[in-house]
């Protein structure tokens, strides 16, 4: 039977500490902006246009439709041969995860505006409100609080989605858990660390989930 | 001054292939108490979204004390008139904020729109709130409302800015009739130099200070009373 051996973690705890800052910067900052591009699509989804309507369709079905790994490689190995620039593995697992992520965040953001009753903004324009005094004091916060459990969702998945990025040698969990592999040649071990990691971050978002249910995004007005 | 506030001057419109109305005119005197009745599905609720400019009129015109608000010229104008608070909209489904209080549901737009200090608003917001029998709840949250409440606390917030015209659209649709008596007894008290609007399907409980009524049917408004 095999007999499973921790200590290594004492040598390598720094090593894991280095790959999940990364991380959790990649998938923070990646999150921000597939939220910026997302507000954007909304806008340009809501805004009547249909000629922007229609790309920002477009833009969706594309990068709905690629798997992320795909873009992945595709932006770090191809993106520079007709950019003629280099990207850091950061910035091309960045790109393509953004890019990737966002329409989904866009769908997430558009049910909740579409599950505000029209009357909650007519009634805040009757009382004297303009559009968007209307959105910001009713709207918003009620969208923010149907949409919260959705984000963070979709937080969990681009957290899981960097180690995506090993393929290309960013020094995230997975690929610095490769590293140490090669070190130490303890696979299951590592792997049961890096799971147990991933456990830890994810758990600690799903209690956040359920308390963000509980919160009035009001004093965010 | 002249002495119809709210004048409809042949409006038509239709969604898609479905005419609501055509080529309907009616005034409505200040101060005058309407009640519109008619069949489910006759037009109403558009009517009454078409005099508030909620719904735009393929033809014809709506004008509201002097300003032309349908077809409009712009959503800016709307805006300004709006924010005159000339008309106060209570809807058939209710529109409670539910991440504010009652209290902050009825000071909100005093703040917001009209840039009035807390604590002025607040004292506002209490006396309205005594006389609609909700003064213990101003700290409560919609979704702790009884359905009784929460339609007072609705027609409350319409009220709460002294509008001159007032249209109340199906406020007593399935409440009990203690309450329907309770609420109208409430709107006749504040009803005073205000133009009123009232519609319903239900004519089994008119109030008796209506002073016309009104059935529209097959998109035209014809006169009962």
């Amino acid at each position: 039977m095999y007999s499973f051996n921790f200590l290594f973690i004492f040598s390598y705890w720094h090593v894991f500490l280095a790959g999940l800052i990364v991380t959790l910067l990649l998938a923070l900052s990646t999150f921000a902006c597939a939220f910026v591009i997302a507000i954007a699509l909304v806008v340009i989804k809501k805004s009547g246009n249909m000629i922007l309507g229609k790309i920002a369709d477009i833009y969706s079905f594309v990068f709905k439709s690629i798997p992320a790994l795909v873009m992945i490689i595709w932006i770090y190995y191809a993106l520079p041969l007709f950019l003629n620039v280099a990207l850091s593995p950061f910035v091309a697992a960045l790109v393509a995860l953004s890019l990737n992520l966002s329409p989904f965040v866009s769908e997430s953001i558009i049910s909740g505006i579409n599950a505000i009753p029209k009357g909650q903004y007519e009634s805040a324009l009757l009382l004297g409100m303009n559009k968007i005094q209307a959105m910001r004091f009713v709207v918003f916060p009620q969208v923010l609080k149907n949409i919260m459990p959705d984000l963070m969702g979709w937080f969990v998945t681009e957290l899981k989605f960097t180690s995506l990025a090993s393929i290309i040698g960013l020094n995230e969990l997975l690929h610095v858990s490769n590293i140490i592999i090669s070190h130490t040649f303890l696979p299951f071990e590592v792997y049961t660390m890096l799971a147990l990691i991933y456990l830890l971050f994810v758990g600690a978002i799903e209690i956040a989930v359920k308390r963000s249910k509980r919160i009035n995004y009001k004093v965010l007005i | 001054m002249s002495s119809d506030i709210i004048e409809i001057k042949n409006i038509s419109k239709s969604f898609g292939n479905l005419t609501v109305f055509r080529n309907l005119s009616v005034s409505i005197k200040r101060d005058e108490k309407i009640l519109i009745t008619g069949p489910n599905g006759s037009g109403k609720t558009t009517l009454l979204r078409c005099i508030a400019a909620l719904e735009r009129v393929d033809n014809g015109k709506i004008i509201v004390d002097g300003f032309k608000i349908n077809p409009y010229d712009s959503w800016n104008n709307v805006e300004k008139f709006m924010k005159k608070q000339k008309i106060g909209f209570v809807f058939q489904e209710i529109q409670l904020w539910p991440h504010f209080t009652a209290l902050e549901n009825l000071t909100k737009p005093f703040i917001v729109a009209k840039g009035i200090s807390k604590n002025t608003a607040n004292k506002m917001a209490e006396e309205i709130l005594t006389i609609f029998g909700l003064d213990g709840k101003k700290y409560q949250y919609p979704d702790f409302l009884s359905g009784g409440q929460k339609r007072r606390l609705f027609i409350a917030r319409a009220l709460i800015m002294d509008p001159e015209i007032l249209i109340l659209d199906e406020i007593t649709a399935n409440l009990d009739i203690e309450l329907k008596r309770e609420i109208f007894s409430i709107i006749r008290k504040l009803m005073k130099n205000k133009t009123v609007i009232i519609v319903t399907h239900d004519m089994s409980n008119i109030p008796e200070f209506i002073d016309k009524i009104y059935r529209l049917e097959k998109g035209r408004l014809i006169s009962l009373h």
